[in-house]
């Protein structure tokens, strides 16, 4: 079987992987339509294997049009561990809240504005990466744990990985998709970040769709 | 019986071929990598019956569905989908989609299917 990507997974893997990121990220997607009774154009998924050291500039190529960012990070465990990053353009969580406001109420105190923008973001956040990250663990049949969400808004979406616990010698596995919401044009990314440990567990994937 | 299986994921159209020829391994398969491609092979094949991704590079299944009904009313297409969004289900019936299934699809379901288009 051909190999690539670093020689961690065949074609045939990353092809299966890119197919439960499609399955969970479009069952994570449903929730949250139905919930906020919206449409959303999904992309087609994509799986990439690069250093850490290399991933803020892989990250950032995708979401270049961002100059700066909200971002919901949730950090996950189980067989393996990894970091889920929901990434929208600065501004972007004004037009979220606007889906869970009623339009005849009006928040003129910014302060209660700017925490109800974050409640927002961090709520899709929440639908999002934990339905997304709960399929796919349960595609593999694996059990996971997840860490409370983090929100940062306006901020360059560098600083959420400058902290995070990855070694900079090791490689990552990108999870990654886009999607936008149909009436608003609102378009944003999730990346699910997957240590070396993830590996073994991900290639159980592959099995899966084989039967 | 001729069937058409469009998906980008090789290992979903391999998932899909495989429930098919253990209902009935003479059933003849071609496949399509994106909805350009269902849409050329659609107009060649004319298959009995086609299962169709939403969401594919080059065209997606949606304008895939409109130009394989739009060539032939008749074409009976399975929209075979992650994008399981009550409008996406929707939109898709409404373009003339047979019927609508989640991935991944119990293999059942897609028995269930080919026994009525053998029927018909």
């Amino acid at each position: 079987m051909k190999k690539n990507q670093r020689e961690q997974f065949t074609e045939l893997e990353l092809d299966a992987l890119q197919e439960t990121m499609n399955i969970s990220f479009g069952s994570a997607v449903a929730d949250l339509a139905e919930i906020m009774d919206i449409f959303i154009n999904l992309n087609v998924p994509d799986i990439k294997t690069v250093k850490v050291s290399e991933l803020i500039n892989s990250i950032g190529k995708q979401i270049s049009d961002f100059e700066n960012c909200s971002i919901v990070e949730q950090k996950y465990y189980g067989d393996f561990s990894g970091i889920a990053c929901l990434i929208f353009p600065y501004g972007m969580e004004k037009e979220l809240l606007s889906y869970f406001q009623q339009p005849e109420i009006i928040i003129f105190e910014s302060d209660e504005l700017r925490v109800l923008e974050k409640e927002a973001l961090m709520e899709i956040g929440n639908i999002l990466i934990g339905a997304c990250i709960g399929k796919i663990f349960e595609l593999i049949n694996s059990h996971i744990t997840y860490l409370p969400p983090l929100t940062m808004i306006g901020e360059n979406f560098q600083s959420s990985f400058e902290n995070s616990s990855l070694n900079k010698d090791e490689i990552v596995i990108i999870m990654e998709t886009g999607f936008s919401f149909e009436d608003r044009k609102i378009e944003g990314y999730l990346f699910l970040l997957n240590g070396q440990d993830s590996v073994p567990h991900l290639k159980k994937a592959l099995n899966k769709f084989q039967g | 019986m001729k069937l058409l299986i469009v998906d980008d994921s090789k290992v979903a159209r391999m998932l899909i071929r495989s429930i098919i020829a253990e209902y009935d391994n003479s059933i003849e398969i071609c496949e399509a990598s994106n909805g350009l491609e269902a849409t050329e092979v659609q107009k060649k094949e004319s298959p009995d019956l086609t299962f169709l991704d939403l969401t594919m590079p080059v065209m997606d299944g949606f304008e895939a569905l409109r130009i394989i009904k739009e060539n032939n009313i008749n074409a009976v297409v399975i929209v075979l989908t992650a994008d399981i969004q009550k409008k996406s289900v929707e939109k898709c019936m409404e373009m003339g989609a047979y019927k609508v299934l989640k991935k991944l699809p119990r293999k059942e379901e897609i028995h269930q299917i080919l026994n009525t288009i053998r029927n018909r």
